[in-house]
C-alpha cells in the first residue's frame, strides 16, 4: 500500500493543474448540497418552528358524549383510517348545548406528565367568544391559560410585540395585530367581550398586541387568563383542553396515540392538523435530495472523464510500472487512492468554502416586505449543521471515487505489451 | 569501485536460467488470418552469458522478449525463467516473477518523470516492498556510480541527457538482482557513440552481475561482440555466425 500511495501522491503533486481541476470539481459539487441542503433545511426548521412555536403539538380533549364509533354500530361502514386514529361518526345530532370540559384537570395533567416524551403542559379554556366595538362584532376564538404556562406550549411572549402577556390581570386581554387594525382599538383601550352566552359579557383592558403571521391567530383570536376564560365560558372550575408540548415535535403523533390508548380523552396532533404545510416541506426534500444527487453526479462525471485521460496519459508509465512487478491490483489502487486524495480534499475545500459562504448569508437582513410586523429578521434562514457536513463531505468522496472505478480498471487492465509500444 | 561488490548472489556456472521448449506464438488466433510469429522456438541462456537476438524487423524478436519477460504469454510451448514456467503463471504470478527474477531494459529509458533518477532506479524494489530498504538504496546508489550517474541520481530523468537515461534505465533493470535482464534494443534511440558507450557498460555489467543478458540488437558490430548470436528468422531461432 505505500507504494500506491506514494505514487498516487505523486501524480497529484506532479500535475498541479489536472489536481487542482478535479479538487474543485468535487469543491463545487460540495458547496451546492451543501448551500441548497443548509438553506432548505433553514427554512423548514423556520416553518416548523413558526407551527410549532404558536401550537401545541398535542390537544387533549374530552370525549364528545352520546357519540359513537361508527365500527361499533356498523362494522361494514368503517372506514379504516390507520392506526390511532380518532376520527368518530355520529349517528345522533350533537346537542347544540352540550358542552365538552375536563373536570378536574390538575388529575389529568398529572397523569400526562407521566408519558415519555411530553416536555410542558397547559390546561386552557377555550371557545367561541365575541368582541363589541359599538356596533361591530368580531368573533373571535378565546384561549385562556396561566400567561407563564402558555409560554411553555406556545410561546405567546415572542409574538407580543406590544403590551405585555406575562402578568396579565384578570380583567385583562390580548389581541391580534389585524384585529386592532380592523376595529381600531388600540393598547389599553377597554372592549366588551361575550363569552358563551350574552349575560356571560364584561368590559375588558387591551394589555397586549400580538402577531402570529397567520390569519386566524392574527384576527380571530383573543389570550387572556384561564379564570378570565372560564368564567366567560362557563365551564366553572374546569377545561376545554389541554395543550401539550413534547420533546421531538416529529414524534407528537407517536405519544398521541398512545395518549388516547391510555386515557379516556381524544386527542389532535400537529402533525395532522398540519398536513398540508408538513407535505409541502417534504416536497422540499425531495427537490433537496434530487439537487444533491445532480450535483454529485455532475461532478463525478467531471471527474471520470480527467481520470480517463489520465490514464491514457499514464499509458505508457503503467506498463512500464507492470514490467518491473507492478500487479494489476497495485494498479488499481494508486488510482483509486488518487481518486479518494481528490474526494477528500476537494470535500474538505467545499466545506470551508460552504461555511465562509453561509455564515456571510446568515447575515444579510431581510429587506422591508409588505407586512409591517415581520417576524423574521434575515434573508435566508441558514441551518449549519455538523451532520449535514459530515454526510456531503462522505458522499462527495464516495462518489469521486465511484467516478475512479472505470478509469482504475481500465488502468489496471492495460496490457503492458501494448501500453509500451504504445 | 571492486568488481566482487557487484556480484550479490553468484550463480553456479552453466545454470540454465532462460530455456524454451518449443514456444509458438500465433496473434490474432480467433480471427480470419492468424499470424504467427514464434513457430517453434528453442533456446536457453546460462547465468553469466551475454546473449544477441539479431534478425529482420517484424521477425519476432520483441516478441520472443516479451514472453520471456513474462509480459506476454505463449500459444503453445513452455519459456522457463529461472526453473519457472511463465506458462502455468496466472497474472499476479507473472508480475511477481516479473519483479523479482527479470530485469527489462527498453529502447526507450521509460523513466517517470514524477521521480528523480534514484527513485526511478528504486522503483522496482518500491514495487516489491513498498518502500526500499538502505541496502537497496545503497546498491542502487553503487550502481549509479558505476554507470556513472553519481552526480545525476537526485535529478529528474528530463534534465539527463539520452545516453544518462539509458544508463539510469540499466540500473533500474538491475537494482532487484534478477536472474535474466532482457533488453530490446537498448541503443537502438541513441547516437553511435553513446550507444557504444551504452553496450561496453551492458556488457560489463552483465559480467559482473552474473545474470543471463539477452540483448535484441539491428547492429552487428554490437552483436558480434557478444558470447553468442542468435538469429530470428522465419519463426525460428537459430545460431548465427557473423
Ligand atoms: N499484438 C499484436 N497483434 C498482432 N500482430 C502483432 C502483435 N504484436 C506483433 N505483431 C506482429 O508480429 C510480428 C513480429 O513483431 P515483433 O514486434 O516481435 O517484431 P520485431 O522482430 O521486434 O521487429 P522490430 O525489429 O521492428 O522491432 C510483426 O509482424 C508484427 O506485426
Ligand atoms: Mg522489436
Amino acid at each position: 500500500m505505500r507504494f500506491e500511495a506514494m505514487l498516487a501522491l505523486r501524480h497529484l503533486t506532479s500535475n498541479r493543474g489536472q489536481t487542482a481541476l478535479t479538487v474543485g470539481a468535487v469543491a463545487v459539487g460540495v458547496v451546492a448540497i451543501l448551500f441548497i441542503r443548509s438553506v432548505i433545511s433553514g427554512v423548514q426548521a423556520e416553518i416548523v418552528d413558526d407551527l410549532i412555536g404558536s401550537l401545541p403539538a398535542i390537544v387533549v380533549k374530552p370525549v364528545e358524549k352520546f357519540t359513537a364509533r361508527l365500527a361499533d354500530t356498523d362494522s361494514r361502514a368503517a372506514v379504516d383510517v390507520g392506526a390511532g386514529s380518532d376520527i368518530l361518526v355520529t349517528r345522533e345530532q350533537k346537542r347544540p348545548q352540550q358542552r365538552e370540559e375536563i373536570a378536574g384537570f390538575a388529575g389529568v395533567e398529572a397523569q400526562l406528565r407521566t408519558f415519555p416524551g411530553v416536555r410542558a403542559i397547559a390546561p386552557v379554556a377555550q371557545g367561541g367568544a365575541t368582541i363589541r366595538r359599538g356596533v361591530k362584532r368580531f368573533n373571535v376564538s378565546l384561549t385562556g391559560g396561566d400567561p407563564a404556562g402558555l409560554d411553555t406550549v406556545i410561546g405567546m411572549s415572542k409574538n407580543v410585540i406590544a403590551g405585555k402577556w406575562i402578568g396579565l390581570a384578570p380583567d385583562e386581554i390580548i389581541i391580534g395585530w389585524r384585529l386592532a387594525d380592523d376595529a381600531g382599538i388600540r393598547l389599553g383601550d377597554r372592549v366588551r367581550v361575550e363569552g358563551a352566552t350574552p349575560n356571560l359579557a364584561g368590559s375588558y383592558r387591551v394589555a397586549g398586541i400580538f402577531r402570529t403571521g397567520t390569519e386566524g391567530g392574527d384576527l380571530g383570536a383573543v389570550y387572556t387568563t384561564r379564570r378570565t376564560a372560564q368564567s366567560l365560558l362557563g365551564l366553572g372550575a374546569n377545561v376545554s383542553h389541554l395543550f401539550l408540548q413534547v420533546e421531538e415535535p416529529f414524534a407528537a403523533d407517536k405519544i398521541a396515540t398512545r395518549i388516547a390508548a391510555a386515557l379516556p380523552y381524544k386527542t389532535e396532533n400537529w402533525l395532522v392538523t398540519n398536513s398540508t404545510a408538513l407535505e409541502g416541506i417534504q416536497g422540499m426534500n425531495g427537490s433537496r435530495d434530487m439537487i444533491s444527487a445532480f450535483a454529485l453526479m455532475a461532478s463525478s462525471f467531471a471527474i471520470a472523464s480527467v481520470l480517463i485521460v489520465s490514464v491514457v496519459q499514464k499509458g505508457k508509465q503503467i506498463g512500464i510500472l507492470k514490467s518491473m512487478g507492478a500487479t494489476d491490483g497495485q494498479i488499481l489502487r494508486v488510482f483509486t487512492i488518487e481518486a479518494g486524495l481528490i474526494g477528500l480534499t476537494g470535500s474538505l475545500l467545499g466545506t470551508a468554502i460552504s461555511f465562509a459562504l453561509l455564515s456571510w448569508l446568515m447575515t444579510i437582513p431581510l429587506p422591508p416586505g409588505p407586512t409591517p410586523f415581520p417576524k423574521h429578521t434575515v434573508l435566508f434562514p441558514i441551518t449549519i449543521d455538523g451532520w449535514t457536513f459530515t454526510g456531503a463531505c462522505s458522499a462527495a468522496t464516495f462518489a469521486t471515487m465511484l467516478a475512479a472505478v472505470l478509469p482504475a480498471r481500465r488502468a489496471a487492465k492495460l496490457n503492458p505489451v501494448e501500453a509500451i509500444r504504445g | 569501485m571492486s568488481k566482487e561488490l557487484l556480484i550479490p548472489f553468484p550463480v553456479p556456472p552453466k545454470a540454465a536460467v532462460v530455456r524454451t521448449e518449443n514456444l509458438v506464438k500465433t496473434y490474432g488466433a480467433n480471427t480470419a488470418n492468424p499470424v504467427t510469429v514464434l513457430k517453434g522456438v528453442n533456446m536457453e541462456a546460462q547465468a553469466g552469458e551475454f546473449v544477441a537476438i539479431i534478425g529482420q524487423s517484424g521477425s519476432g524478436k520483441s516478441t520472443l522478449l516479451n514472453i520471456l519477460g513474462a509480459l506476454d504469454v505463449p500459444t503453445t510451448g513452455a519459456a522457463y525463467i529461472a526453473g519457472t514456467n511463465i506458462a502455468a503463471l496466472d497474472g499476479d504470478g507473472l508480475a511477481r516473477l516479473r519483479g523479482t527474477t527479470i530485469g527489462f531494459i527498453f529502447q526507450f529509458h521509460h523513466l517517470l518523470d514524477e521521480f528523480t533518477c534514484l527513485e526511478n532506479v528504486l522503483m522496482p524494489v518500491t514495487i516489491a516492498k513498498g518502500a526500499p530498504t538502505r541496502d537497496d538504496t545503497e546498491y542502487a546508489k553503487m550502481l549509479l556510480g558505476r554507470v556513472g550517474l553519481t552526480d545525476q541520481m537526485h535529478k529528474p530523468p528530463g534534465q539527463l541527457s539520452g545516453g544518462q537515461q539509458q544508463r539510469g534505465a540499466i540500473v533500474r533493470a538491475l537494482v532487484n538482482r534478477p536472474k535474466v535482464v532482457l533488453a530490446d534494443e537498448p541503443t537502438g534511440n541513441l547516437d553511435s557513440r553513446s550507444g557504444a558507450d551504452v553496450f561496453v557498460l551492458l556488457r560489463e555489467i552483465a559480467k559482473e552481475t552474473g545474470v543471463a543478458f539477452l540483448m535484441v540488437t539491428h547492429d552487428d558490430r554490437l552483436a558480434k561482440a557478444a558470447d553468442r548470436v542468435l538469429r530470428m528468422e522465419d519463426g525460428y531461432l537459430t545460431e548465427a555466425r557473423l
